[in-house]
Formats: structure tokens, C-alpha cells, sequence
């Protein structure tokens, strides 16, 4: 059996590297690098979709925190104008001057309906409606009558 | 050499160096990678691993109506790096006029060999904004919270204030601060380089809570109108300062309190921090004879004396060999219970804690309250003074005098607390001024409820004194008396303690009272400090209490008593 030796020497394994490829190895070349790019497309397409989405919610929630402070400023702005200091000034732009507990003199007014306490609402429940009363006089004298018992008055 | 093996060569050498750089340049990776990796490690989470506080809103401050009285606003904090302003001429020219600082001064810090430094922590909201649209590189504009009171120093002492730093200190301000504050929340991982975080890089962020919003007792038009009587009383009677306060009896909320002089928490850093603690329970004064109420609930109650029982007044007494006189200085002869509350009598008064007894004395006097805390809701409470024979300073004196209020020193929400006490048929309630704690955490509202502390008296003693009280003011024909209602109360006068006795001349004149007395709706206290015109509580702290009841009658709708009376029959 006849020896054969490969040769290291850098000039041999130059020219000993295939230069050329078949056409099946380009073509699996090219499908390798279209996967890859696919992939690498697909990857950099939802990186950058996550990445706006994530912005975008930053800044809605910026927003929120913004509109919130707005509402809380308003709302300081409301007290502020209604402030009773504020109210005084007006008041007195208006022609108004405050109330002097020695100059104020309260009126009786006869019949005036004073607002219903418990007791009297209480009373007025208690209290049966005359169409109620008439009916029920006819129905237990109706009653006593078929029972043969004495008429209620 | 032939042109091929020239190439070959050339390639030779090429490939050497193309091998030796790749495996440097793997050595280098493995180094990074793996030798130092920890190291680089750090060294990058130094960079871009960030831990941001997210601050949460504080709470706001409502009064019993909901009317916003303290809330968060924003205001700008202005500064400046130096060494990148372009145009410092041009920069302090836009500045000066907004920020209303010398240009001077401006300019000068705008030039600084620093770094950074500071020009306001205070630009309000729209200053802020414009310098903010301005855009000038090396101008920082940071927004931060800023409490605000839209009703400026109404109850100003109640409410207290926020520091720059977002702490609370006195009143609701101090007392509920760590629940107005909220929780912060944390922005922690990894953000880009100008703290915006890197949306696929790992981070977390823990949003933070609002502080709760709290909703007081207090009516902000009673609280004003009690505020302008008082004012109008310390200017009538040449007072120096004054406290009022209006309590429910039945529940112990503080309707309102008021105490003067008081500040603008808006303006809380140029206010002297004596005018920061609160009167109404920071501030200790001898109550003089409107503590004869106490002396005279504990006589009824313990059954030392009935509203007959009748003492010889001899306008003098000694007691432990101190001197006491009424303080008209004259003898009164035989008299009743209700003579003693309506003549204010120091003797008669001292007769009946004598008769008690120490032990029985001071035991219903700390029932009352006095001597400890009331445990309102407010910052920077005091427990008062009350010697008692525990105490090595008391002597048997001390009975006497503490009878009617002197040698004792009391707040007055612990003197308004005591006599609402009797207005509540003998129940001492927990006084507060917070009735609603709305938490944004979970949505959760907690009512407060009103607390009953223990019973001082019972109902018959507190009623019979209630009457006792109203008589006497009708037998002197009090000018606390207001038309149509029947009220309850005494007056006081006491002297002031300076080193080595009372002054001679100034006094601290008080009235606490309550009506209408058949069902008593407020306890009012009025406490003026060293009046000029009137030394004397009945023709100064009196009237003012009729004035503010005459106006409270109206803002809380409480019909005259021939009206009620007649309804609740």
C-alpha cells in the first residue's frame, strides 16, 4: 500500500481549499443567509414594535400623571377662587356687608310650617287615612254581620 | 522568486497577521467575558442600573364640607451648569425679569468655574413652563411638588405645613403625615443615559401610592367666623393673643378652633417658629374659676354637697397656711351651691375640696382628664400641670387653690373636653378633628367614630350641675346669656404666674359654656390672654362667647328653645 503524505505547508493548504462551489452548496448558502434574515427581520420587527409600544405607554402614562396634576391644579384653582376670603371681596364688590349679631333681629311668623320632627312623621304614620277607615268599618261590620257578632261602631 | 510565490507569500504573511490579531482579539474576548466578567459586569450596571424613588402625590386636606383645604401643587427648581451656557449675557437677560432676581446676581452665578449651582428652588407653574419652552442648553428645570392652602391662614394652627422636603410638621400636617405622604414607589433596572428606561432591558417598576386624603371635622365658614370674632375680641379688649375652640359634646369633633395671632402655612419659612405650635394643645394657662365647674361636678357627684348645701362664706379662708380670698374680697355669709358658681366664690369652692379630700378630688379631676393627654389628633400636644399629693411639690394648699383653678395649668382642649363632659350627661369623649381617611391603595374610606374615654360623673350629676350653671348665669345676669336660648357656663378669671407669685395687674380671662341646655349641641371655649380693657373675664371673654353663639345659632340651624321645645313635646 502505497504512503501518501499531506502536506501542511501553508502554500499546499491554500491551494488545497476548494475555491469553487457546487451550485447545491451555493443555493444552501443562500437559504442559509434568507433564513437567518427572516429570522433577524422578524426579531428586529418585534424588538422595534415592543420597543414603540413601550414608549408609547411611557409616555400615555406621563400623560395621565400630567392630566392628573392638571385636575389636582384645577381643583386648587376652584378652592382658590372659592375661598372665603375671595367670596368676602366679591361680596362686598356687590354691595354686601357682613351680618352684626346686635343688629340682627329674628321675626316670629305665624304658622310658618316648621320643619316635621320624627315624632310627628311618626304620628302621621300611626295615623290611618280616613278612606282607609272607611272601608275597613264597612268590611268588619260586613264580617260581624256574616258571623253573626255585634257591629262594630 | 517567481510572481506566484510571491503571492503565496505575501498571503503567508497576511494570514499570520490576520491569526495573530483574531487570537488577541479572542483573548481579549476571553478576558472580558470570562476573566473580568464580574468586573465589567459592575462596571456596566454602574452605567446604565438605575434605582429611581418615585415620589407618590401627598394627600389632600378637606374640611367638613369638602372644601379643599390643603392640596399639592408644582412648582420649579431652577439651576444651571455654567461651563455649558453659550450665552450667559443673554440667558441672565431672559431670566432676571421671570424669576425677579437682580441680573447682577444672575449673571454672577451663570459665570461660575462650577459645575453646578443652584438660582430658585421656588419658580412658580407658568415660570417653570416658559423657561422650560425656552430649551436652553444647560439650564435645568426640575419640577417638584409644592403644598398649597387655598384659604391661607384660615386654621392655620390645625392644618400646619409641608417643608420643602414633603414633611409635615404640626397640626393634621405633622400628626398624619406618614398617611398624607403615601407610599413611594421604584423605577429599578436598566435606563438609558438620560434616565429613561431601555424598553428590552430588564427592569421593574413599583408604581407609587397617593397619599390618603384626609376630611376634618372642622367647617371652614364656623372656623372663620369664630376667627373673625376673635380678632374682633382681642381688638375690643385690647388682648394679646386668644383661643377658641367649639367642640360637640356629643361626639367630641372639633367644629372649630381658632387661635391668634396665627400664620399662613403658605408662607411657613418667613414665620418665627413660636407662632407654629398650636394653643388649643400645645399651650398650658391656669383656668381660674372655670374650673370651679369640676370642682363643683366632683362635690355633686361624690355627694359632698347638693345644689342646697350652703356654705358660710367669710370672704377669707386659711388653708395649709396660705391666705385665700374671693375675688370680689368681700364675705358673701350663708350661701348655696349655685350662689357660689353665680359669685364665683374662691372660699366656698375651697371648702368643698377641703370636705372632699385630696384622694377624691384629684381623683375625679383626672377623670376629668386634666394632667394627661386627650389624645387628640393634632401634633405637639402637652398634658398640662396637675400637682397631686404623689407629687413632692404639692403642700395642702394646693387643694385649696386648684379648687378654683390656680396652681393648675390645663390646655384648652382639656378644659373644653372636661366641660363638654357635663354637657354629655357625664361621658368624657375623645376629642378629634379628623373624620374621614379616604387611602387610594385599595380604595378603602375609614370613618372615624367618636370614642367614649370614661365616665366622669353621672347623667344626674352632670344635669343637675348643667342647671346649676345655667341659674347662676341668669342670676348675674351674664352678658354670655344669649337671647332665647338657655345656656350653661362660667366664666374665669385667672392671674398670671411670673417668678415669685401672679402679676399684679394682667390676667387671662376665659368663659366655657354650652347650650341650648335641654340638649346641648356646642361647647364653646374663649380664652383671652392679658386684655386691657377688662381684666375681667365676665365683661370680656362673655360677651364674645354670646357673640359667637348668637352666629353660630344661625350656621348650625339650632332653633330657640321655645321653638324646640315646643316641637319635642
Amino acid at each position: 500500500m502505497a504512503s501518501q503524505s499531506i502536506s501542511f505547508r501553508p502554500a499546499e493548504v491554500i491551494r488545497r481549499i476548494p475555491w469553487s462551489l457546487d451550485k447545491k452548496a451555493a443555493l444552501g448558502l443562500v437559504l442559509i443567509l434568507i433564513t437567518f434574515s427572516l429570522v433577524g427581520w422578524l426579531y428586529l420587527g418585534q424588538a422595534s414594535v415592543i420597543t414603540s409600544s413601550t414608549l408609547r405607554i411611557e409616555r400615555m402614562q406621563q400623560g395621565i400623571a400630567l392630566v392628573n396634576q392638571q385636575n389636582a391644579d384645577l381643583a386648587l384653582q376652584i378652592a382658590e377662587l372659592e375661598s372665603l376670603t375671595r367670596i368676602e371681596v366679591r361680596a362686598r364688590e356687590l354691595g354686601y356687608a357682613p351680618t352684626d349679631p346686635a343688629n340682627l333681629r329674628y321675626l316670629p311668623v305665624n304658622n310658618f310650617p316648621a320643619p316635621e320632627t320624627e315624632d310627628d312623621i311618626s304620628r302621621i304614620a300611626r295615623t290611618p287615612n280616613p278612606r282607609e277607615t272607611v272601608w275597613q268599618l264597612w268590611l268588619d261590620s260586613f264580617v260581624a254581620w256574616v258571623l253573626g257578632r255585634p257591629v262594630p261602631e | 522568486m517567481s510572481v506566484t510565490q510571491q503571492h503565496q507569500s505575501r498571503i503567508v504573511v497576511m494570514m499570520a497577521v490576520l491569526s495573530a490579531a483574531g487570537l488577541i482579539l479572542a483573548a481579549q474576548l476571553v478576558r472580558w467575558q470570562v476573566l473580568e466578567h464580574d468586573h465589567f459586569v459592575a462596571l456596566a450596571a454602574q452605567q446604565n442600573q438605575k434605582d429611581i424613588v418615585l415620589r407618590p402625590r401627598r394627600g389632600n386636606i378637606y374640611d367638613t364640607n369638602q372644601h379643599l383645604l390643603a392640596g399639592d401643587t408644582i412648582q420649579y427648581e431652577i439651576s444651571a451648569s455654567p461651563p455649558i451656557i453659550s450665552d450667559p449675557q443673554e440667558t441672565a437677560d431672559r431670566l432676571y425679569r421671570l424669576l425677579n432676581i437682580p441680573k447682577e446676581a444672575l449673571l454672577q452665578s451663570l459665570t461660575r468655574d462650577k459645575a453646578w449651582v443652584a438660582i430658585t428652588r421656588s419658580a412658580p407653574r407658568d415660570v417653570g413652563e416658559t423657561i422650560l419652552n425656552w430649551d436652553i442648553t444647560g439650564l435645568l428645570v426640575n419640577p417638584r411638588p409644592k403644598r398649597a392652602y387655598p384659604e391661607r391662614n384660615l386654621g392655620g394652627h390645625l392644618i400646619g405645613f409641608v417643608n420643602d422636603n414633603g414633611n409635615g410638621f404640626y397640626g393634621v400636617e405633622g400628626y398624619y403625615d406618614s398617611l398624607l405622604q403615601g407610599l413611594a414607589g421604584r423605577q429599578a433596572g436598566e435606563h438609558g443615559p438620560f434616565g429613561d428606561i431601555i424598553p428590552l432591558g430588564n427592569f421593574e417598576i413599583t408604581p407609587p401610592t397617593q397619599g390618603a386624603d384626609i376630611y376634618l371635622t372642622i367647617d371652614r365658614i364656623v372656623q372663620r367666623m369664630v376667627e373673625d370674632e376673635l380678632a374682633l375680641a382681642i381688638d375690643s379688649y385690647g388682648a394679646e393673643s386668644g383661643t377658641v375652640v367649639v367642640l360637640n359634646p356629643r361626639t367630641g369633633a372639633v367644629i372649630a378652633s381658632a387661635s391668634l395671632p396665627v400664620y399662613d402655612p403658605n408662607q411657613f419659612a418667613q414665620t418665627e417658629a413660636e407662632h407654629f405650635l398650636d394653643p388649643l394643645v400645645s399651650t398650658a394657662y391656669e383656668p381660674g374659676s372655670v374650673f370651679k365647674i369640676i370642682t363643683m361636678a366632683a362635690g355633686l357627684d361624690s355627694n359632698t354637697v347638693a345644689p342646697g348645701t350652703t356654705v358660710y362664706d367669710s370672704g377669707v379662708i386659711e388653708v395649709g397656711g396660705q391666705t385665700i380670698y374671693n375675688s370680689d374680697r368681700l364675705a358673701h355669709g350663708t350661701v348655696d351651691m349655685t350662689t357660689v358658681l353665680a359669685k364665683s366664690l374662691n372660699v366656698g369652692s375651697a371648702q368643698i375640696a377641703i370636705v372632699m379630700g385630696p384622694d377624691k378630688f384629684y381623683n375625679y379631676i383626672r377623670r376629668f382628664g386634666f394632667g394627661r393627654l386627650t389624645e387628640i389628633d393634632l401634633s405637639g400636644e402637652g398634658p398640662g400641670t396637675l400637682k397631686t399629693p404623689m407629687d413632692a411639690a404639692w403642700s395642702d394648699s394646693d387643694l385649696a387653690t386648684n379648687s378654683f383653678g390656680q396652681g393648675v395649668a390645663v390646655t384648652p382642649i382639656q378644659m373644653v373636653s372636661a366641660v363638654a363632659t357635663i354637657a354629655n350627661d357625664g361621658l368624657l369623649m375623645k376629642p378629634y378633628v379628623v373624620k374621614k381617611v379616604v387611602a387610594h391603595d385599595e380604595g378603602r374610606t375609614i370613618e372615624v367614630k367618636p370614642q367614649v374615654v370614661r365616665r366622669a360623673v353621672s347623667a344626674d350629676t352632670a344635669d343637675v350641675l348643667t342647671q346649676m350653671l345655667a341659674t347662676a348665669l341668669e342670676v348675674e345676669e351674664s352678658l354670655a346669656i344669649i337671647p332665647g336660648y338657655r345656656v350653661a357656663g362660667k366664666t374665669g378669671t385667672a392671674s398670671i404666674p411670673i417668678p415669685g407669685g401672679y402679676h399684679p395687674t394682667l390676667t387671662i380671662t376665659s368663659f366655657a359654656g354650652y347650650f341650648p341646655v335641654d340638649d346641648p349641641q356646642v361647647v364653646i371655649l374663649v380664652i383671652l390672654n392679658k386684655p386691657t380693657v377688662s381684666k375681667w373675664g365676665n365683661q370680656s371673654a362673655a360677651p364674645t362667647f354670646r357673640r359667637i353663639g348668637e352666629r353660630l345659632i344661625s350656621l348650625l340651624d339650632i332653633p330657640p328653645d321655645e321653638i324646640r321645645l315646643v316641637r319635642n313635646k
